[in-house]
């Protein structure tokens, strides 16, 4: 079975405790790593990316006529979060072109495009 | 995270929004900062009890209001009350129905008026800035003080001037309209780029208690561009500040000594920063509507991108200049273009674009220098040798003066090993 672990939190809250404690930080980083290791080794842990604050969020939103592009996050909660790509690409023009192409797909499709840090890969799906 | 860290992270992060808050309640400065401070005091003891509220920036808001009116209220009647006269919200909703009622569609325009206060164009920068540390970044007057290299008092005297100021200068509490709230943008947006660069421009010892300016600068455009999604220039701005903090450690050398772009060790480049301003820069491009931040963002990110000096797009630095140039003219864009116009179409054509401007850039450390270089590069020794000598009496700092010194002495030593010097009466 595949889980996909979601992470909330408060993104700004998070920043100023790196800030205030960067000691604090580096020990709870070093636990996290640890806890990939052991987690890749026994072939559980498909990756992990940390993503960038949401106001690097564009969102494209499926519409009658063309998608429709709104700067940050998805504001509206109507959605339920039903699938996630990974995709590596040049830059966003390339992403939003990505994303018109799947909007187009379906009627009443948002994406909200986030940019991430890739902090750690490990086992493939196939061999979960 | 720890209760005692958690809280204090909490309470940094809510102070913005829930000061500006209550300042739109109380329409003044001193009076809303007490009630945040009350409501902090209140948050340390209340909160490692009974847990940390859903919504912290509500809870903070409601409790503060409620304490300064009640203090009000103590000053009127002269006989004090007691503290569980309070009213605490107990529940979810509560605490949510609350924030709807304080905040709702003040939300934005609160935290634009806070910052413009702060950021008021009456005030001289040095207010501005103190202000905006104290008041919306909740540092202490000890942290800034050391920050500006003044007395604690000095500083006291500073914020309490400031604060008589804006408190004089009327700003409206009215909702502003789409003019006002772009020069109250535009402002703020200046204010913040002035911090970050109190803290990027220090170096020496300086720069271990101002290279927190920077992340309080970041903060603060983030904290804005979340409540204004759609603007490219704060776009822009992250991401130049963020850019540019990227190089934080490599561009002070053990002693504190500035290490130039080419020197510097880039697999000190901090890279969470430069993905981030390169997302930021691609967000704004798609707005067509390029500034002073954005197009100086665009150069940083084309540096950021190079892996090595040699890896720059010196002839798409050179386009962005070329923008910049029509968007913001000055003679020191003209002369940070010639830079990249050497390396594209050779130190000729660099030195021929500056040479109009010795006339206003004539007391300019950086023109000198960039003169010295070109004419070295073009063989003209002795004419170079008087730039790089002129650079070095204009020299701010020991450390750029021995920077242009290695120049003329590598300028001495070629001239030797290709001919020996002629004696000269």
């Amino acid at each position: 079975m595949l889980y996909a672990m979601l992470r909330y939190q408060q993104e700004d809250a998070a920043s100023v405790a790196e800030v205030s404690d960067p000691a604090v930080d580096a020990q709870r980083d070093a636990r996290l790593r640890a806890l990939h290791e052991r987690l890749a080794g026994e072939g559980k842990l498909a990756s992990f990316a940390r993503l960038m604050p949401t106001t690097a969020a564009t969102t494209v939103r499926s519409s009658a006529s063309d998608p429709v592009v709104l700067d940050g996050p998805l504001a509206d909660t109507r959605e339920q979060l039903v699938g996630i790509y990974v995709v590596a690409v040049r830059g966003l023009d390339e992403a939003l072109a990505l994303a018109h192409e799947l909007t187009c797909m379906d009627v009443g499709v948002v994406y909200e495009l986030r940019p991430m840090f890739e902090l750690f890969r490990g086992v493939t799906a196939e061999r979960a | 995270m720890t209760d005692a860290t958690y809280i204090d992270a909490a309470l940094t992060v809510a102070r913005p929004q829930a000061v500006a808050a209550l300042l739109r309640y109380f329409r003044n400065l001193d009076d809303a900062e007490e009630a945040f401070q009350e409501a902090s005091l209140r948050a340390l003891s209340a909160w490692p009890k009974n847990g940390p509220p859903r919504d912290p920036t509500a809870w903070l808001i409601f409790v503060g209001r409620n304490a300064a009116l009640d203090s009000v209220r103590r000053r009127k009647k002269h006989t004090p009350l007691p503290d569980d006269d309070l009213p605490t919200p107990r529940g979810v909703d509560e605490e949510a129905e609350l924030a709807e009622r304080l905040d709702g569609a003040h939300f934005r325009d609160d935290l634009l008026r806070l910052l413009f206060v702060c950021c008021h164009p009456e005030l001289p920068a040095t207010q501005q800035l103190a202000l905006a540390l104290r008041i919306v970044c909740g540092l202490s007057v000890k942290q800034i003080a050391r920050a500006f290299l003044v007395t604690e008092d000095a500083m006291e005297q500073r914020i309490t001037r400031a604060k008589a100021r804006v408190a004089s200068a009327n700003v409206p509490f009215e909702a502003p309209g789409p003019d006002e709230r772009a020069e109250r943008l535009a402002a703020v947006a200046s204010v913040i780029y002035l911090l970050f660069n109190e803290g990027y421009s220090a170096t020496g010892e300086a720069a271990g208690v101002r290279g927190p300016l920077c992340e309080e600068a970041i903060r603060l455009a983030r904290l804005l561009l979340r409540i204004f999604p759609s603007e490219p220039e704060l776009m822009g701005l992250l991401a130049l500040m963020l850019l540019q903090h990227s190089r934080i450690e490599a561009r002070l050398d053990a002693s504190g000594n500035m290490v130039l772009l080419d020197d510097q060790d880039r697999t000190k480049w901090n890279r969470a920063r430069i993905d981030e301003g390169l997302a930021l820069v691609d967000k704004a491009a798609r707005h067509a509507r390029p500034d002073t931040y954005q197009i100086q963002a665009a150069i940083a990110a084309v540096h950021a991108r190079a892996a090595t000096p040699a890896d720059t797009d010196w002839a798409k630095i050179d386009a962005l200049y070329e923008t910049l140039e029509h968007v913001a003219p000055s003679p020191v864009v003209t002369l940070n273009r010639a830079v990249a116009v050497s390396k594209v179409r050779g130190a000729d054509a660099a030195l021929a674009m500056i040479s109009a401007l010795g006339e206003r850039l004539d007391g300019y450390f950086y023109f000198h220098g960039l003169r010295g270089a070109l004419l070295s590069q073009l063989g003209r020794a002795r004419e170079a040798h008087a730039a790089y000598s002129r650079a070095i009496a204009l020299a701010n700092s020991p450390a750029e003066a021995a920077h242009i010194r290695t120049h003329l002495d590598r300028l001495a030593a070629e001239g030797a090993a290709e001919k020996p010097p002629k004696s000269r009466s």
